[in-house]
């Protein structure tokens, strides 16, 4: 009876959202949207509390001098700052009296996005050419087979197929990098993507029908 | 209403009666279908067990995708690998740990840690922390989890869920730690990276086989793969066709 309840909810409410996404009909479209309110309300919801397990985890490793702790005093200290800031930013523009405070957190708040989270993020994703291409060196001493060879010859292929300077050598190649990207990359990459989908629906279905409850036992 | 959405109604309902059948028969006959080999899954069981007996933590990702939108199914299939390895590794001296980028999918880990630590009557040592939100984008949750994994001593590395180009960061500092890494996401781009950093990747939509091959051949999850390869040949039928069609310009 514990586990029946949110069972049967949960089973219901996913399948009259499934059958409204494809019937747009009269009451059923207002409860798919309605459903889906609540649905992002408790998402927002969850990211807050994900948001406090986040200063709890660092609070711990504060609290106990654990692994490096100085990284999770910084990030307390910008969680705290950043809060404070968000908050007062908030702050109606009628109040005169803390309109500087709410100018100066706007400003602050507005500084820290644009001018430490985007570059420190940029650059972390700039990162992410150098770890491919060492990936891929690595690759053919991890895994000695057929098809990393054809992956590292492949990889050649493309990176080459976009040198711009005129080789006799090289110029074949760009014809061949858009076959390769037209014909075989697209058509696997669309056949991932149709496996995939098939296995999202599955999932999605088996949650539906109630076999699969990543709600409780 | 269009014909596109009668058929994707008709196309939910078939493949939840097709599960239902499957499941249904395999039931009955107690024979579930047999399935090809796939190594992550093979080797993850003993991969477990060697962390629980070094005294290592093993790292389960469920990814930075949010549950309730087109994610989520990948974040449901991280939380089954996570079940099979809470439930053998909570004797462990280094339970594992849960990183994710959501907070509802960080509420379902620890709802599935918990569970396993109550099934085990070893509640006393669950630590709600162990499931956790180390970051709320992409980039800097896959920084958190790069440092999570030196300070919490990880030496497996199971990336299952939603993940983008940031894994490669992820797998990356897994590599320099030599740790064992499997990796399964729902992305084609993200797929291409595990198969160059990943031990043991998971290609295609084996990241959704999990379930069945995991949880002791569970038959319902069976029962959804035998449904996936039957709508796998009918969409293949449906390529041919049109584009034999297309040929003879019927179409």
């Amino acid at each position: 009876m514990k586990l029946r309840l949110p069972m049967a909810v949960a089973i219901s409410m996913g399948a009259l959202t499934l059958v409204a996404y494809f019937i747009p009909i009269g009451p059923l479209a207002g409860l798919r949207l309605l459903l889906l309110t609540w649905a992002g309300a408790l998402a927002a919801v969850a990211l807050l509390v994900g948001i406090a397990n986040l200063a709890l985890v660092h609070l711990r490793h504060l609290s106990t001098f654990r692994g490096p702790w100085v990284y999770s005093l910084a990030l307390l200290v910008a969680f705290v700052l950043m809060l404070g800031f968000g908050l007062l930013s908030l702050i109606p523009t009628g109040l005169q009296e803390f309109a500087d405070i709410a100018a100066f957190s706007h400003t602050a708040f507005h500084f820290a996005f644009v001018f430490i989270q985007i570059p420190v993020e940029a650059s972390l994703a700039a990162l992410l050419v150098v770890i491919m291409v060492v990936a891929g060196a690595r690759l053919l001493r991890a895994r000695r087979n057929w098809s990393a060879v054809a992956f590292i010859v492949v990889s050649l292929i493309l990176l080459l197929g976009f040198v711009t300077i005129n080789l006799p050598l090289l110029n074949a190649l760009p014809g061949l990098r858009s076959w390769i990207m037209q014909a075989p990359a697209a058509g696997a990459v669309r056949g991932l993507l149709l496996g995939i989908a098939l296995g999202t629906i599955t999932t999605g279905l088996r949650v539906i029908i109630g076999a699969d409850r990543p709600y409780g036992e | 209403m269009s014909i596109a959405d009668l058929l994707g109604l008709a196309v939910g309902f078939v493949a939840g009666a097709l599960i239902v059948g499957f499941w249904t028969w395999a039931r009955r006959t107690g024979a579930p279908p047999a399935l090809r080999p796939v190594d992550a899954f093979r080797d993850l069981p003993q991969k477990t067990g060697e962390s629980v007996e070094a005294g290592k933590r093993i790292h389960v990702s469920l990814g930075s995708g949010v549950v309730g939108s087109q994610n989520t199914a990948a974040a449901l299939a991280g939380l089954t690998v996570l079940e099979v390895i809470a439930a053998a590794a909570t004797i462990s001296d280094r339970p594992p740990i849960v990183t994710t980028g959501d907070g509802a999918s960080m509420i379902l880990a620890q709802d599935t840690l918990r569970r396993v630590y109550r099934r085990q009557n070893a509640l006393e040592r669950y630590d709600h922390l162990a499931g956790r939100l180390a970051g709320p984008t992409p980039l800097s949750y896959a920084a958190a989890v790069m440092t999570a994994q030196k300070d919490e001593a990880v030496s497996t590395n199971i990336l299952i869920g939603s993940l983008g180009n940031e894994l490669a960061l992820m797998a990356d500092a897994g590599w320099g730690r030599q740790a064992h890494q499997i990796i399964g996401t729902d992305t084609p781009q993200a797929q291409a990276m595990s198969y160059v950093t990943a031990d043991q990747p998971l290609i295609g939509e084996d990241v959704f086989a999990s379930g069945a091959y995991l949880l002791g051949g569970n038959p319902v999850h069976k029962a959804s793969l035998q449904t996936q390869d039957v709508l796998r040949v009918v969409v293949i039928a449906a390529i041919v066709i049109g584009a034999l069609l297309k040929l003879v310009s019927l179409l």
